[in-house]
């Protein structure tokens, strides 16, 4: 805009500068992912050539059938699905339904118990795991979805997001619905719920991606192949068959893509709710 | 109970009334009772573990005062820890915070164009797939005999290294990995912040006969600062928690040694799942929990000052 | 999430709906038992005990699960004392040690005790797996530390047999590198283990210190131990490795190692377990091999290793358990079973009676042979016991990793000497902690 100042030339050099460096600068970010790909359609033997050559000479399907058939993947699938999408469902109830509590409603004690439930969040899970476990062990859950899923029903960054999101709601509505004689669930449900549905789809997304890339847990939470997780489960077969360079590609190709096609999907709610976050910081 | 209600027109949003109370207690209660038992109580039992001489094996835990933090500062593996975590956190976050600021001034210019809508979501792909899948690509981009990274730092004549296992590269290589993965993200929370900073702004700027680079030292970085400060103390903490990162990549023979990439959390790991000494542990994590609150405060101290 | 309004109704049928699927996975057939492993090569053959324990008893199906080793650990470590573990766990003596002496792991039964000790395993077997006089587990797998060496290379170099002893080591492997025209490293004369995560550094440098006449731990008194290798041994192991890198420069950190180099024919000779047989004949079947016992120096020597089958306190069957024991070491599939083991997995059946079944397999598959026989001059030795041992090692091992990166230990006998004194002063440390240590 205000380059129109500046001689043409300038502006033109200027511009192809810029972009010759974004290319590179994206094309380093994405390389990593088209090498997988790529590599994951090799025949075995051609991932050892040297030079390293990018397009495989004879594609092959041969390694995604592989992975199908020697181990259980799409069993990993359905158990990935079911933890992150149970504790993404639940996450978004506890999250609006209490955010709306913390934005809207005044009670004693509710700056105290947001900022405590909130200074959770500093810790990694990892640091108080065993006392986790020990619980999970004594309701009998060890290794069923149950146990899975119970330390992630609740995420602090949600139920931030979410209060932040209902604050800016105008007290208005809101105090016009009560004068109505709705009732708080109904505003919540009728009224905050529609409301804050960008926010919440944002939060959906962030909270599915972060549980479905949880390692640690399932790995001490699970003890039998069918309970693993995509995760887990890659991390083992990478394991067993660590020198087949093309099946741990197809591997790792099979178990990032869902991901990457749920981004391609949601990719303006995922920038949202990074912006909401990084705004109101 | 809502009739009931209706007459009482008076109150709104600034006094409780019943429904309002009675709300309270349905969401809050079971959520302040997950909270404590899935996140409060572990955590404060952590803590208490840690002045005791706990053994996962063990059946008596007897206490024993400091011992475990006394023994923490005359642990080498742990004063490693600590000294590669803070290297890692200060060139992971300076790098990846410099080159994001970097995309984000170029796309941040000429919104107009469809095409800087893919330039984010090229930048931005790298931080969506998990770390598993991730680590399998990047254990193989660094591999000393097969490796493409060997075969791109050939080309300018370098010789081939082993990236991942010797001990002197490891952690900056696992730093590089890291600011791959987090560029994307940073990047979007700066254009945030640029978005916000007026037009009129910029045009008295280049009115005043500024270039581009003096508008953006005098006037876009100055307007910037809360977001840089924001992201600053985000990516610190997120780099002081690092740990899955550093486990996927010293998985397997093709993997880093522990030690020069051993980072607090994977040492507490460590003692805890491997050794079973969770009462040392717990001290590793109640130190991880000090640092972390500190960098939370001065966060809330520096966004507040503004 | 179309409509905000029936998203609380969907979150709750969600969850209504996963507690159905949960049920139906856990609901188990009438009994049901696990067994874990930290050998994923292994599971073919657990898989197939189950399979045939399961056609003899058809109302008890075994779940076999495989971890990497490092994993299975630290699952037992969380699992075993809390009695969440599997019912049948496959571990390493040293790991079962410390369940052991907790009571994770309770001592076998008449039945298999006895079977322990009827004359059908190594009495270093038998002696290994007892304490305070009663006996843990049955053996499962072993295999002895040998020398594997590529007969291509070999016979382009002119050689015919393996190293006899270390100064032939060391000459050979000299030979045997190959450099690229700057001189670095392209293919290991002697491939040693330089790095890696976890205790296997370590481990790996102390067949050499055993040969070499030392000790990782030392017993001083009954039940008291300190550092056994603050010694020539210790030092003349570490020489081995820092001249082979720096000096002699028969092998290098920019190359690949282990098991993959040799699959790869990037290195001439290694040392390691019969497994390696196993995963060659399926990776890399066209390179030819052959098997020599280990080197000798000070000692001739070479390590016995095995892994033991235990019944953990967490079986809600442990008489299931024991008898599924029973079916694995003594049952009347035992030679299918073998078969097994000498055809797809690679590690060596533990019973000493082997050959009245399989009376030819060294002949089918030679390499085999120095995995499960030595010349008789040699002295076996077992993995250190001590519930520490873990830890000891892999603190040792970081500090190798680091010795055999840094150039100023070659002939310089003094700093190498520091170094492993204070090595040695850590690993006293960790006897200290676990009120083992006597000096």
């Amino acid at each position: 805009m205000m380059n129109r100042r500046n001689t043409r030339a300038v502006n033109s050099a200027g511009v192809i500068c810029k972009h010759t460096i974004l290319v590179v600068g994206a094309l380093i970010s994405i390389f990593p992912f088209i090498w997988m790909v790529l590599t994951a359609f090799k025949p075995e033997p051609e991932t050892l050539l040297w030079p390293p050559r990018v397009l495989p000479m004879e594609p092959t399907w041969q390694n995604f059938i592989n992975i199908f058939t020697r181990w259980p993947f799409h069993r990993f699938f359905l158990n990935s699905f079911i933890f992150a999408g149970v504790s993404t469902l639940t996450i978004l109830l506890t999250s609006s339904a209490a955010g709306y509590a913390f934005a809207k409603i005044r009670f004693w004690g509710r700056d105290l118990l947001f900022f405590i439930f909130l200074a959770t969040m500093i810790l990694p899970f990892e640091t108080y795991m065993i006392p986790v476990y020990l619980l999970v062990n004594k309701l009998g859950w060890i290794n069923t979805y149950q146990g899975l899923i119970l330390p992630f029903v609740i995420m602090s960054f949600g139920l931030f997001l979410m209060r932040q999101t209902i604050q800016s709601i105008p007290d208005e509505l809101i105090d016009a619905a009560r004068v109505d004689g709705c009732s708080e669930f109904r505003i919540y449900r009728d009224l905050i719920l529609p409301l804050s549905k960008g926010s919440l789809s944002a939060l959906a997304i962030y909270a599915f991606v972060s549980v479905y890339g949880f390692f640690t847990w399932p790995l001490v939470v699970t003890t039998t192949q069918d309970m693993y997780t995509t995760e887990l489960g890659l991390a083992m077969f990478q394991k067993a068959f660590f020198t087949e360079y093309a099946l741990s590609m197809a591997g790792a190709a099979v178990t990032s893509l869902p991901l990457i096609f749920l981004f391609l999907f949601f990719q303006r709610n995922i920038i949202t709710g990074i912006t909401l976050t990084g705004l109101k910081g | 109970m809502e009739r009931v209600r209706r007459n009482m027109r008076v109150p709104i949003t600034r006094r409780l009334v019943w429904p309002q109370v009675f709300y309270c207690i349905v969401v809050l209660v079971p959520v302040t009772i997950l909270y404590l038992v899935i996140r409060i109580i572990p955590i404060i039992q952590t803590i208490w573990m840690s002045f005791h001489k706990w053994d996962l094996v063990r059946p008596l835990h007897p206490f024993i005062g400091l011992d475990n933090y006394v023994k923490l500062f005359n642990d080498r593996l742990f004063l490693d820890a600590l000294r590669n975590t803070t290297v890692f956190a200060i060139v992971s976050v300076i790098v990846t915070l410099a080159i994001a600021l970097m995309i984000a001034l170029m796309l941040e210019k000429s919104m107009k164009w469809k095409i800087d809508a893919v330039y984010k979501m090229l930048f931005f792909l790298p931080v969506v797939p998990t770390l598993v899948p991730v680590s399998v690509v990047w254990k193989w981009i660094y591999d000393p005999t097969y490796g493409l990274l060997n075969y791109l730092v050939g080309i300018f004549g370098i010789k081939p290294q082993g990236w991942l296992i010797n001990p002197k590269l490891a952690l900056w290589s696992i730093i590089l990995m890291s600011v791959w993965k987090g560029i994307g993200y940073y990047m979007i929370l700066f254009l945030v912040g640029l978005k916000e900073i007026s037009l009129e702004l910029y045009e008295a700027a280049s009115i005043d006969g500024a270039g581009t680079l003096q508008r953006i030292r005098y006037v876009t970085l100055p307007l910037l600062r809360p977001i840089i400060l924001f992201n600053l103390v985000i990516a610190t903490m997120t780099a002081y928690n690092v740990f899955a990162l550093v486990y996927v990549m010293t998985m397997g023979e093709q993997g880093a040694p522990a030690n020069p990439v051993r980072v607090i959390v994977f040492d507490m790991y460590e003692n805890g799942f491997r050794y079973l000494k969770m009462g040392y542990a717990s001290a590793e994590a109640t130190i991880l929990l000090i640092i972390v609150s500190i960098l939370t405060f001065l966060e809330f101290r520096s966004v507040r000052s503004r | 999430m179309k409509s905000g309004r029936s998203f609380p109704v969907i979150t709750v049928a969600a969850c209504i709906i996963m507690l159905i699927l949960s049920s139906l996975v856990c609901a188990a057939p009438s009994k049901k038992l696990t067994l874990w492993t930290g050998y994923p090569e292994m599971e073919p053959f657990f898989k197939a005990a189950a399979k045939w324990y399961n056609e003899l008893h058809p109302d008890v199906t075994i779940e076999v699960a495989s971890f990497p080793l490092r994993e299975v650990e630290r699952k037992y470590a969380v699992s075993l004392p809390t009695r969440t573990g599997p019912d049948i766990a496959e571990c390493h003596l040293y790991i079962a040690q410390m369940h052991i002496e907790n009571g994770s792991i309770p001592p076998n039964d008449k039945k298999l005790d006895s079977f322990l000790k009827s004359g059908v395993y190594n009495p270093l077997m038998v002696s290994e797996s007892t304490w305070r006089g009663k006996t843990y587990g049955l053996p499962i797998l072993f295999s002895l530390d040998s020398m594997l060496w590529n007969v291509a290379m070999f016979h382009e170099a002119g050689f015919k047999a393996g190293p006899k002893d270390w100064d032939e080591m060391i000459s050979m492997a000299r030979k045997l590198t190959r450099y690229d025209s700057a001189g670095r490293v392209i293919r290991s004369g002697l491939d040693l283990r330089l790095f890696g995560a976890g205790s296997g550094v370590a481990a790996k440098w102390w067949y050499f210190l055993k040969s070499a006449g030392g000790s990782l731990f030392e017993e001083v008194r009954e039940g008291k131990y300190k550092a056994g290798y603050d010694n020539e041994a210790g030092f003349d192991t570490t020489k081995l490795y820092v001249d082979g890198v720096h000096k002699y420069k028969f092998t290098s950190h920019e190359i690949k190692h282990d098991v993959e180099a040799f699959a790869n024919e990037v290195s001439a000779m290694f040392v390691r377990e019969a497994w390696v047989v196993g995963y060659m004949r399926k990776n890399a079947p066209k390179v030819k091999f052959d098997v020599s016992p280990m080197p000798a120096y000070k000692k001739t020597n070479a390590l016995y290793f095995w892994t033991n089958l235990y019944v953990t306190s967490s079986s809600k069957y442990p008489d299931i358990a024991r008898d599924f024991l029973m079916f694995v070491a003594n049952g009347p599939k035992l030679k299918e079973l073998e078969n097994i083991m000498y055809n797809e997995v690679g590690w060596m059946p533990p019973r000493n009676d082997v050959l009245k079944r399989h009376p030819d397999i060294y002949e089918k598959i030679p390499q085999y042979k120095y995995f499960s026989i030595v010349p008789d001059n040699y002295e076996l030795y077992p993995y250190p016991r001590l519930s520490v041992t873990d830890e000891a090692f892999t603190k040792l091992a970081e500090r190798l990793v680091k010795i055999y990166q840094d150039k100023k230990f070659v002939d310089n006998p003094d700093a190498l000497r520091t170094a492993i004194h204070e090595a040695a002063n850590e690993t006293n440390e960790v006897l200290k902690e676990a009120g083992l240590y006597a000096k």
